[in-house]
C-alpha cells in the first residue's frame, strides 16, 4: 500500500493497526467485555443537533419496550454516530451502518412520517433521547468527579442565584452537567371527592368520600424521557388537602440513569457543551422489570362505618361515609384512606429469589472492625478498606452481578 | 490509487471511511454475553431456549422440556408464524401455566413455552409471562430479544372478587 496521504489507513474507534514487513493486521483495540444489559445507556454527540443524546439498550416492562419519542432526522443522525457500539443494530442483529440507519428511518412506527416530525421509536429501533441537562457545577459534585478535578461551585445566595462577584472571581476548571433517564408508566390513578354535610349532633359533620379511578391521560404510552433532575417526591406534591386536591398522578416513574458531562480543563462557568465533553454514566436498572399496581377493591374502613360500593371493573367506585367533628379530621381520614387505597403500581425484577429479589451481599472488608494487635489484621484491613474506597471513586456503577428490585411484599396483600 | 488486490473493503462489524488524510476503519467492541436461563436463539423459523426453570420445573415445548430432557432427547423448536405478531412487527414467547382452584399449578397440566401476540397475563386461571421478544419484518423474524434472565417462581394471590392474581418473582 502506498503512503501517500490519501491512501493511508489510520486506527478508527475500537480498532488498532499493527504495521509488519509483511503488511498489516488490523484487530479490535478493546475487548469490551462487559454485558449490555437492559436500560445501558449509550451517550453520544450529534452533530447535526448539537446536542448530547443517549441511545438506550432494550429494556422491557412486562415484556413491552418503551419508546422515545424523536424524528426521523435525528434518527438517523444518531445511527451515523452511534453505529459503533453497536446499540443501533437490535433489529438486524448486524453493525452494518447502511442497515441500521435504514431501520431508524423506516421503522415499524416511523410510517410515512416527514424526516422532522415526531415518531415514537420502540428502543430496539435505536432512537436517541435528547439529553436535558443540568448544571452539577452549582452544587458539590460527587467524589469520582472531584478526583476528575471538577471545582467547588460558585457561591449561590439564599434565593438560588449566583453571587455575580464571586463569579467574576471564579477560575475557569472542569465543569459538570448531569440529566437523569426516566422511565414512565401510565396507569389509572385514584381519584376522591369528598362531601361534607351537617351531621344529627351538634358540632358533628357526615362526610361522604368517593373514590373513583382515572384512567391516563389519552395518547400516553409507556417512554423513556430525559429530565434535568428527576424528584422521586412529584407524586406525593400532586395530593394536596390545603387546596382540595386529592388525586393521584395517572403515571409511575421509575428513575433508570444519570448521564454526567465532564467538561475538558480550563472552561468557564456556564459553557455550555459540545463534543469535546466526556460522557459517564450511573445505572440504577440493570434488568428488564415487571410492574403492577393494586386493583380498587371494596374495604371497610377501622372505624366500621363504611359502605363500600364496588362498580364494574376499571371504573370502581368506593363510597365510604364517617363522622367527624372536625375538618381536618375529615381531611386527614380522607387521606390515610387514599394511601389505603392508592393504586401506585410497583416496579419489581423477577429473579427467582422469591419475595427478595436482592442477589446475596458480597462479604462485608474488615474495617472499623478490626481491632487488637495483630499487625497483619489490620495492615488487611486497611489495604481493603483503601480498595473499597478507591473503587466507590473509580467506578460509577456497581460492579456485577448487578443490584435488582425486589418484589414489594405489599402486592400480596 | 490502490491496486485492486491490495484495495481494503470493510467486512461484517467493520466501517471504512475515506478522508482527505487516508482511510480510517472502526470496529464495534462487541459487549459481553453469558448463558443465562431461557437464552432465545433463534434457529431458522423457530426459536430455541437454554434451560430455566419455574418453581423448580423445566418448562416444555410440545411436551418436551426446554433443553431436551435427560434422556438425550432432541432440543425442542418453538414454531413461531408471522400472523401472531402485533402491528408494531413483535411477537412474545411466553411461559403459560394454568392454575386450579388453589391457585396452585392444576394437575395434568403441564408450564410451556408458546407465542403469543400478547406478553402479559396476570389475572384469572392462566398465567403467563414472558421470556423473548421475536422482532419481524416484512414476515420474518429478525431477532430474538432476551426479556427474562433469570429462573422463575410463580405465586398466586386470590383476591376478594374471587380471581387469582399471578406474579413471577
Amino acid at each position: 500500500m502506498s503512503n501517500r496521504p490519501a491512501t493511508a489507513l489510520h486506527p478508527g474507534c475500537g480498532t488498532r493497526i499493527d504495521r509488519a514487513p509483511g503488511g498489516m493486521a488490523i484487530s479490535l483495540a478493546r475487548a469490551d467485555t462487559r454485558w449490555r444489559h437492559p436500560w445501558y445507556c449509550g451517550p453520544t454527540w450529534v452533530e447535526a443537533d448539537r446536542s448530547w443524546h443517549a441511545v438506550v439498550t432494550p429494556g422491557f416492562v412486562n415484556g413491552r419496550c418503551p419508546t422515545v419519542r424523536t424524528t426521523r432526522e435525528k434518527a438517523l443522525a444518531a445511527a451515523r454516530a452511534t453505529w459503533y457500539s453497536g446499540l443501533v443494530s437490535a433489529t438486524s442483529g448486524r453493525r452494518d451502518i447502511a442497515r441500521a440507519a435504514e431501520l431508524a428511518a423506516g421503522g415499524a412506527t416511523a410510517g410515512e412520517t416527514a424526516g422532522d416530525e415526531d415518531v415514537d421509536m420502540p428502543l430496539y429501533q435505536g432512537p436517541p433521547l435528547r439529553l436535558e441537562l443540568r448544571s452539577v457545577s452549582g452544587e458539590p459534585a460527587p467524589e469520582f468527579f472531584r478526583r476528575r478535578g471538577v471545582g467547588d461551585p460558585p457561591q449561590i445566595d439564599g434565593e438560588g442565584r449566583i453571587d455575580r462577584d464571586a463569579l467574576s472571581d471564579h477560575q475557569p476548571g472542569r465543569l459538570l452537567k448531569a440529566s437523569d433517564i426516566v422511565l414512565h408508566v401510565p396507569r389509572a390513578g385514584l381519584t376522591s371527592t369528598i362531601t361534607i354535610e351537617p351531621g344529627l349532633a351538634t358540632g358533628q359533620s357526615n362526610v361522604t368520600q368517593r373514590l373513583g379511578t382515572r384512567p391516563p391521560a389519552a395518547g400516553t404510552r409507556l417512554h423513556l424521557w430525559s429530565v434535568p433532575e428527576f424528584d422521586a417526591a412529584d407524586f406525593e406534591r400532586k395530593i394536596d388537602p390545603l387546596t382540595g386536591m386529592f388525586e393521584e398522578a395517572t403515571y409511575d416513574e421509575l428513575h433508570l440513569a444519570t448521564v454526567y458531562l465532564l467538561s475538558p480543563p480550563g472552561l468557564w462557568w456556564g459553557t455550555d457543551p459540545d463534543h469535546r465533553w466526556t460522557p459517564y454514566v450511573r445505572h440504577r436498572v440493570f434488568w428488564n422489570l415487571c410492574w403492577d399496581q393494586k386493583i380498587l377493591q371494596a374495604q371497610r374502613s377501622a372505624d366500621g362505618l363504611s359502605m363500600v360500593v364496588p362498580l364494574a371493573a376499571g371504573a370502581g367506585q368506593l363510597a365510604v361515609n364517617f363522622v367527624t367533628a372536625g375538618l381536618n379530621d375529615a381531611y386527614n381520614m380522607a387521606l390515610n384512606i387514599i394511601a389505603g387505597q392508592s393504586m401506585a403500581g410497583r416496579f419489581w425484577v423477577a429473579t427467582g429469589g422469591g419475595a427478595d429479589a436482592a442477589f446475596p451481599q458480597a462479604p462485608s472488608t474488615p474495617t472499623a472492625g478490626v481491632r487488637g494487635l495483630d499487625k497483619d489484621r489490620l495492615a488487611e484491613a486497611a489495604a481493603a478498606a483503601a480498595r473499597q474506597k478507591s473503587a466507590a471513586t473509580e467506578t460509577l456503577d456497581p460492579p456485577w452481578p448487578y443490584r435488582a428490585i425486589g418484589f414489594p411484599r405489599g402486592l400480596l396483600g | 490509487m490502490i491496486a485492486l488486490e491490495n484495495r481494503v473493503m470493510p467486512g461484517s462489524g467493520t466501517l471504512l471511511a475515506a478522508t482527505p488524510l487516508g482511510h480510517t476503519v472502526s470496529a464495534a467492541p462487541a459487549g459481553g454475553k453469558w448463558n443465562h436461563p431461557f437464552k432465545p436463539t433463534l434457529y431458522g423459523a423457530g426459536l430455541r431456549f437454554a434451560l430455566g426453570l419455574v418453581d423448580g420445573i423445566e418448562p416444555t415445548i410440545g411436551g418436551v422440556p426446554i433443553s431436551g430432557g435427560p434422556g438425550g432427547a432432541k432440543q425442542p423448536t418453538l414454531a413461531i408464524e408471522a400472523g401472531t405478531a402485533n402491528a408494531a412487527g413483535e411477537s412474545w414467547a411466553c411461559i403459560e401455566l394454568q392454575t386450579d382452584e388453589k391457585g396452585d399449578l392444576a394437575e395434568g397440566s403441564a408450564i410451556e413455552i408458546v407465542h403469543r401476540g400478547e406478553p402479559f397475563v396476570s389475572r384469572g386461571p392462566v398465567a403467563r409471562h414472558p421470556v423473548a421478544v421475536v422482532l419481524w419484518k416484512n414476515g420474518r423474524p429478525m431477532r430474538a430479544l432476551a426479556v427474562t434472565h433469570f429462573n422463575l417462581r410463580h405465586v398466586a394471590v386470590r383476591l376478594p372478587a374471587g380471581f387469582y392474581q399471578h406474579y413471577f418473582l
